[in-house]
């Protein structure tokens, strides 16, 4: 088999390399008070010493360098940051390795609140929660599976039966409360 | 608080120690590892500590929820912790996601000023998270957090190794086993702080008592690739990163691949498909843990794993 060899993804080395100057008007000097406002506040603390970038499996496979991330963010390049924040495992390896003590994975949080505000939440979060409000779970089950669960031995419905639509109703008033469905573009009906 | 979730009271008041919190994928994707999670309770005799928590739903995927909305989240996850609360029960995970879901969530709830916007929230749903009322030795009453268990930990500390090993009845002799923790297993380590981050042993101690031998092998900490989005976002990213950890796990000669979390299960499993590099079986460790304590294979749902298991089945699993 030989030495496991790495492999890199997503090269936008090249267009990243193309000398074009950052010009005043692409810096929004409010992005950083919306970062703040969304939970990244310490994000001005970054030295730019590289070592989240680093450590990260993100930056090692893309040219979504975490430091770069964060460089922009202080800029307010906003319109250059806001493509990147669901390219983020979230594994916390660049907050255990900060000497700042910042936590980058948080400063992405940040970033896909104001992405899902401003640019509207990707498909997979609006389905996945869809699955959250109709099922109570943000998994489907398949026909093949519950075959399976009763031929293994288990309830059949994974879901108890006596307490699913209470639980379903509860999920439904919480995400009403929090204006969530209106934020995601969910339907709950009535 | 009495809680109107008091339907059937022989469940409200049940006297185990520990609610059992299986998540989504558990049951939904591999229930097999909901399977083996009873037979293992049953096998090590301590059934009457645990039960299931039929009202419980998503921990919520913090990848969604927490990445979308702070607010929601907490909310969704105190409703699940209030659950818990109403039964004075540890919760206790099967996955690496829930399992810091519910850590966050209970540091949070922590917070006066969350724990009041949380509380108006859930009193539309007619609860309230208070943590459950204890009587220190001193006589005093305090309200303590909900404990967050992942199974690991509750098998170690509080079941132990010993009492694992005694419950053997297929030793699994020669089996190589690359044990992957998973990033919420260990991250972020102020909250995470079940054992060494840098260096955690509960999985290969476990793995070691059933007779296998976990092996080492390069960048063992590494990620899946496939949390916080990535695996739904670019399923290349998160691809190229498995490739990565699985060259290394064949590289290391293992014969199988070991986890205490169903989400990196489902990417490592699911991934070898797509690159058709490997053919390696990955399992949930309760999984590896039943077939070693004489659970019939073919109950296992083994079957909903999409690398076959066939041949470590046929070596480990018995006479049955």
């Amino acid at each position: 088999m030989g030495h496991a060899k790495k492999e890199f993804i997503i090269s936008e080395k090249e267009r990243l390399l193309e000398e074009v100057p950052i010009v005043d008007e692409e810096c929004d000097r409010d992005f950083i008070k919306a970062i703040i406002e969304m939970g990244g506040g310490d994000v001005q603390v970054c030295l730019q010493c590289g070592n989240c970038t680093g450590v990260c499996p993100v930056s090692l496979k893309t040219e979504n360098k975490i430091r770069n991330i964060i460089k922009m963010c202080q800029m307010g390049l906003k319109e250059k940051v806001l493509s990147t924040p669901w390219v983020c495992a979230t594994c916390h390896r660049c907050y255990e390795h900060c000497p700042a003590g910042m936590n980058p994975a948080e400063l992405i949080v940040a970033l896909r609140h104001i992405v899902v505000r401003e640019l509207g939440p990707p498909p997979f979060v609006v389905s996945i929660s869809n699955n959250v409000a109709n099922l109570g779970q943000a998994i489907e089950i398949s026909d093949k599976i519950l075959d399976l669960r009763k031929k293994i031995g288990l309830n059949e419905k994974p879901f108890d039966e006596r307490y699913r639509s209470k639980a379903i109703m509860d999920i439904r008033t919480i995400m009403r409360a929090t204006g969530y469905d209106k934020l995601i573009g969910i339907d709950l009906g009535d | 608080m009495a809680s109107i979730w008091v339907i059937d009271t022989k469940d409200a008041r049940t006297a185990a120690k520990y609610g059992l919190f299986y998540g989504c994928i558990i049951p939904n994707r591999y229930p097999g590892i909901e399977r083996s999670i009873k037979v293992i309770l049953e096998k090590l005799g301590c059934n009457q500590l645990f039960s299931d928590i039929p009202q419980a739903t998503c921990c919520p995927v913090p990848g969604i929820f927490y990445s979308s909305d702070k607010e929601t989240w907490l909310a969704l996850a105190a409703r699940n912790l209030c659950i818990a609360q109403d039964r004075k029960q540890e919760l206790v995970t099967f996955c690496n996601g829930c399992f810091s879901s519910f850590l966050m969530a209970t540091e949070q709830l922590s917070d006066p000023k969350k724990l009041g916007m949380v509380n108006r929230i859930l009193k539309n749903v007619f609860m309230k998270y208070t943590g459950i009322p204890r009587v220190t030795p001193e006589g005093r009453r305090v309200l303590e957090p909900i404990k967050v268990r992942h199974f690991v930990d509750v098998l170690y500390r509080d079941i132990g190794l010993e009492s694992i090993k005694s419950a053997v009845v297929n030793p699994l002799k020669g089996l190589k086993v690359a044990v992957h923790y998973g990033c919420h297993y260990l991250r972020p380590t102020e909250r995470e702080c079940i054992e060494d981050p840098v260096n955690p042993i509960m999985v290969d101690e476990i793995v070691a008592s059933l007779g296998a031998e976990s092996i080492n092998y390069e960048n063992k900490l590494d990620c899946c690739g496939a949390g916080g989005g990535v695996r739904s976002y670019v399923v290349d990213l998160a691809a190229a990163i498995s490739r990565d950890k699985l060259m290394n796990i064949i590289n290391a000669g293992a014969d199988l691949i070991v986890t205490p979390c169903p989400y990196c299960l489902l990417q490592l499993d699911t991934v070898q498909e797509r690159l058709e590099l490997t053919r390696i079986p990955v399992f949930h460790i309760t999984e590896l843990i039943a077939l070693a304590l004489g659970a019939d294979p073919r109950r296992l749902g083994l079957e909903a794993h999409v690398v076959p298991a066939d041949e470590i089945i046929s070596k480990y699993g018995g006479t049955k």
